[in-house]
């Protein structure tokens, strides 16, 4: 039984982004370094710790089609899946050494530039040979913020998807998922195959070791075109229009005088100059 | 020349800064003010392959090699620098020791397990009238029988108390001439014990202390190298561990130079960030540039060890000289950049300045590192 996991790279949390001046849209990438998104390694660890465990019992898996890679590995393995530049790679290597199997990549500019939808239309045709029981992927992506692509990918596999997994329980037939909403906790049972988004809290990622970051080395990235998928990117259905940096922080206003003066004043000012009451 | 890290050394050293931040970070400085060594982080640090790095496959290391291992200590050193001379002592005294100078049956028996953190391991040559000058060291190893009987008494071994593996330096007697031998043992020995903890002014979170040697009765398979080759083994092994010290002091000063960035961007003065000071900004243009040249030079002489140089002992003994010396002045300039709040123990840079003062003294003196460049120009 297959675990399919989403990878994407996305900005080290300590960069400094800034909107590149010439490409809208875009951000500058010269000096930044990026990394695996973290919510994806809550992912690639509930994925590696099912596959240690034994794997899954049998039960439903995405049935393998025409147009799909020919990816089947033999027994139980946890792939992951991305689309990204090839600067991708190495966002890829840290979910090896973290302990996925391999890695698949589409690098393609068509597909790297295409909105949600159709990434994640993509991505089904890439995982669809691979015939997996459970796809993970992290809630959302720490830069864009956007949470779709797990879902898309289940949308085009026709598979069910559960959002924001806090704990995750997998019978042959089911997963369980436990979502902590507001005030309490939602358990969702979905039919397997099934996509499921992971949040922080459902498992403490495992720092690599030293000999599995060298193990990490000899594992495949095989990288995909969209002609080997069999797909296309087809038009732009979103973009992102504009992105700008948010405005610098005005100075502040200084309020001197006795407690009760200083209150009224401040709150003649809050009112009446920046009329936030 | 190509000055890109390997994907490997990358990911080991973005490893060891998750590590050090994450695990380190949130008890380094109650660690260094009630002077707390903890075993535990630093065996975890050894599970992962960390105090490893240079050890070869077949004997359980991951033989990241050099540039990673340099690299891994400065991470870990901006945040406790205490972990990161136990993490440099057990990785390039210790381990590199008995790589090049142990029997096969010492290899197999001691590298499996101090390369993985199930043993911690120490280095111990200076006594308490032998510092700059190892060869007037007084403890011996007397022939007794088939093996040897030591006595004396070691000081400053850094991981002493928390060591299962033990170098020890004696002298011999080689055919009525003095010369020094190497032994290595396993805590628990007869006649082995830890004498004095000391009471240190930084790295308080290492563990330093005396080893006592009373009528240790070692056999000869404890030799380490050949008899009398003790002072050798020392020396060519120290080459090694002045990549590490420089490490550790590049990466205090880092963490220096980091905080007065943070520090001067928040702290208001004459109506503005004191970072819009020409004064302030000087001193920070200055400190980065050291850091900067430091670094440089670290990878570099990491380089040349990892790419099997013969002896890099001039190259060793200028990156040590240079780094901690270095890290003194940015450490200095840290403080300035805190004013009075630097002088305080809430904030990190004094921890720091503390830290970084036994850089310039242990595996050999900044004036023992000139005398060694010296020889090197000179001939």
């Amino acid at each position: 039984m297959n675990i399919a996991v989403l990878l994407r790279q996305v900005p080290d949390t300590e960069a400094k982004v800034v909107p590149d001046p010439d490409l809208r849209g875009r951000i500058m990438e010269s000096e930044i370094k990026f990394i695996l998104n973290p919510y994806d390694e809550y992912a690639v660890e509930e994925a590696v710790r099912i596959i240690e465990r034994g794997g899954l019992a049998p039960g439903g898996q995405v049935p393998g089609g025409a147009g799909g890679l020919p990816l089947s590995g033999g027994g139980g393995e946890a792939v992951g899946f991305c689309i990204g530049p090839d600067r991708a790679e190495t966002a890829l290597r840290s979910a090896l050494a973290l302990g996925l199997a391999r890695a698949v990549l589409v690098s393609d500019p068509a597909a790297v530039e295409a909105d949600v939808v159709t990434q994640g239309r993509i991505l089904a045709a890439a995982i669809k040979g691979f015939a997996p029981s459970l796809i993970l992927a992290g809630r959302e992506l720490i830069d864009t913020q956007e949470d779709a692509l797990a879902a898309v990918v289940a949308h085009f596999l026709d598979i069910p998807h559960v959002l924001g997994a806090g704990k995750i329980t997998l019978d042959g037939e089911k997963a369980v998922v436990l979502r902590e909403v507001e005030g309490g906790s939602l358990e969702i049972a979905a039919s397997l195959p099934a996509a499921v988004s992971c949040s922080k809290g459902l498992n403490e990622p495992r720092y690599p070791s030293l000999m599995a970051i060298k193990r990490s080395k000899a594992k495949e990235i095989r990288k995909v075109s969209l002609a080997e998928l069999g797909v296309q990117s087809g038009p732009q259905k979103s973009r992102i229009a504009e992105l700008k940096a948010p405005p610098p922080r005005a100075a502040g206003v200084r309020v001197e005088g006795e407690p009760a003066v200083v209150a009224a004043k401040g709150i003649e000012w809050m009112a009446d100059v920046a009329k936030v009451i | 020349m190509d000055f890109q890290f390997s994907d490997e050394a990358r990911m080991a050293i973005d490893g060891a800064k998750r590590f050090a931040v994450e695990k380190l970070g949130p008890g380094a400085a109650e660690r260094d003010e009630k002077a707390e060594v903890e075993v535990k982080l630093l065996k975890e640090l050894g599970e992962l392959g960390y105090l490893g790095m240079t050890v070869p496959e077949e004997h359980g290391g991951s033989a990241l090699g050099a540039v990673a291992y340099a690299g891994s200590v400065v991470e870990v050193a901006k945040v406790d620098a205490g972990v990161a001379v136990a993490m440099s002592v057990q990785n390039s005294l210790v381990n590199d020791a008995i790589e090049h100078f142990g029997t096969e049956a010492q290899k197999g028996e001691f590298l499996p397990k101090l390369a993985s953190g199930g043993w911690i391991g120490c280095f111990s040559l200076t006594e308490a009238n032998a510092g700059s000058d190892p060869a007037s060291m007084r403890t011996t190893a007397v022939k007794d029988g088939d093996g040897y009987l030591l006595n004396g008494t070691k000081n400053f071994t850094t991981n002493g108390a928390i060591a299962d593996a033990v170098i020890v330096f004696t002298r011999c007697d080689l055919g009525g001439k003095p010369a020094n031998s190497a032994f290595l043992l396993k805590k628990g020995t007869p006649g082995f014990s830890i004498g004095k903890h000391e009471n240190k002014m930084g790295i308080r979170s290492s563990s330093t202390t005396e080893m006592v040697f009373t009528n240790c009765r070692l056999p000869k398979e404890a030799l380490l190298g050949e008899e009398g080759k003790g002072l050798k083994i020392a020396l060519t092994t120290l080459d090694g561990g002045r990549i590490g010290i420089a490490a550790q002091a590049i990466g205090i000063a880092e963490a220096a130079l980091d905080e007065s960035v943070r520090y001067s961007k928040e702290r208001v003065q004459f109506g503005k960030p004191i970072a819009e000071l020409e004064g302030i900004q000087f001193m920070l243009a200055d400190m980065a540039t050291e850091v900067e040249v430091a670094k440089t030079m670290l990878f570099r002489v990491a380089w040349m060890k990892e790419s099997g140089a013969k002896r890099y002992t001039k190259e060793a003994a200028m990156l040590k000289l240079f780094a901690s010396e270095m890290s003194h002045r940015v450490c200095h300039k840290a403080i300035q950049v805190h004013g009075g709040y630097g002088f305080m123990k809430e904030y990190k840079v004094e921890r720091l300045y503390r830290d970084q003062r036994i850089t310039e003294i242990y595996e050999g003196t900044s004036e023992i590192q000139r005398f060694v460049i010296a020889r090197g120009i000179l001939g």
